[in-house]
């Protein structure tokens, strides 16, 4: 509210919108939606992006100047993209890699 | 002390252009002449401390010496996280104004009661607390620690009625003895030392100290340890909870260096009436006759 009230448009939030979280999936836990509704009642200049997407991203990321409304970039994200035993799962975000897993992932990731 | 607080502080924002203040919404006929004196390092962030401290902490990042201000129980619970995770952990020049001490907000009830924030303050390294007893001492508290590179807690109360014997007199992490005597000393901090020099006088056929401590943090060990083993009987003075704030820190002293009985005289249970301060004193046991009453106590388990 301060950042719209004050018209920080030198500002840039960026939202990791990978629709997850600790015990589950936000959607369940503790629903966000509508995300970009949400900051634009706000005031803030919401900008939906691929999030893994670096052109966009890079056009989405500018600020608009004093005197006008912030910005927040919505990049939407898939958690763990690239590793296909990865991907959207809630157990990733704690369980460290096997040696095998660990090269499985960078053969996908085309980085082995 | 509200308006001996902020005199002292446009005196150093004049001399000073890093100084800026913030405020929770809260300062009405208090801080305007500020306001209107330096309107470009006044920003009135809403009911929102949180972000009061963030903004705050951003601020100080960038080279600024932020004054925050709010009631105490405002001031220091709501965004006591931002607290420990801005101006503690990253070390900067927060100066966090709590107005409002134990029951000075008396008919505003227990949400406006400032009873643990001088234990929450005390609690995280290198916070400098402070609470002076009257506003001279207010002003000198400021003045002298306007160049603190840490944060720092400063508990304003409302009334700032001169401290007998007192004289204005503030050095930080010292003790102020405001009357001699060897019978037993009564340890105050805040406005409540007023009733503390009132106990001392009831009791005027012993031999009662009254001494003033306003850094609660760094804790002022070496004068108090001569304190307690000149006195060796204290009745230590207070109005905020009896666990973490002056009495505890008598008792730290006492306990780590032996030799003193000390007796805390502070709020043992919710204040679940709501009335004016000297009501609310009277029902937890802060009045003068009280204090008196302790430490007759006191002289007398001495003398037996």
């Amino acid at each position: 509210m301060f950042a719209a009230h004050h018209r920080l448009g030198n500002l840039v939030a960026i939202v990791d919108d990978n629709r997850q979280q600790a015990l589950g999936y936000t959607e369940d836990v503790l629903s966000l939606s509508p995300l970009a509704d949400r900051w634009r009642a706000f005031g803030w200049d919401a900008r939906d992006v691929d999030g893994h997407d670096p052109f966009a991203l890079e056009q989405a990321m500018s600020p608009r100047g004093a005197e006008s409304a912030p910005v927040v970039v919505l990049a939407r994200t898939t958690f763990g993209k690239g590793v296909s035993f990865m991907e959207s799962s809630i157990l990733w975000h704690y369980k460290p890699m096997s040696d095998e897993e660990y090269e499985q992932a960078l053969a996908e990731l085309g980085e082995s | 002390m509200r308006l001996a607080f902020r005199d002292a502080l446009m005196e150093l924002a004049a001399n000073d252009q890093r100084i800026v203040l913030l405020t929770a919404d809260l300062g009405f006929s208090v801080l305007e002449p500020f306001a209107e004196r330096f309107p470009d390092r006044f920003y009135n962030v809403g009911v929102a401390e949180q972000n009061m401290l963030g903004v705050a902490t951003g601020l100080a990042e960038a080279g600024y010496v932020p004054f925050v201000y709010s009631i105490a129980t405002f001031a220091t619970m709501r965004p006591y996280e931002f607290i420990r995770n801005g101006a503690v952990l990253h070390e900067l020049p927060i100066r966090i104004v709590g107005v409002g001490g134990g029951f000075d907000y008396g008919s505003n009830g227990m949400t406006h009661y400032a009873l643990e924030d001088i234990a929450l303050m005390r609690v995280q390294p290198s916070m400098t607390v402070l609470v002076p007893a009257d506003d001279d001492q207010t002003r000198a508290a400021v003045l002298a620690t306007k160049d603190l590179p840490g944060p720092v807690y400063l508990r304003v109360g409302r009334d700032g009625a001169p401290v007998p014997g007192l004289s204005g007199r503030f050095r930080l992490g010292r003790v102020e003895l405001v009357r001699e005597g060897s019978d037993v000393a009564i340890v105050a901090a805040g406005s409540i030392a007023r009733e503390a020099v009132r106990a001392a006088e009831l009791l005027n056929g012993d031999d009662v100290a009254v001494a003033i401590i306003a850094t609660l943090s760094p804790a002022p060990v070496d004068d108090l340890r001569s304190l307690l083993s000149s006195v060796q009987t204290v009745v230590a003075l207070e109005e905020h909870y009896v666990s973490g704030g002056l009495g505890s820190l008598v008792c730290e002293v006492a306990a780590e260096y032996g030799g003193a009985r000390v007796v805390r005289c502070a709020v043992r249970e919710l204040a679940r009436t709501t009335g004016s301060q000297q009501f609310l004193r009277e029902q937890h046991g802060l009045s003068a006759e009280a204090i008196a009453s302790q430490a007759q106590a006191l002289i007398d388990a001495g003398r037996s």
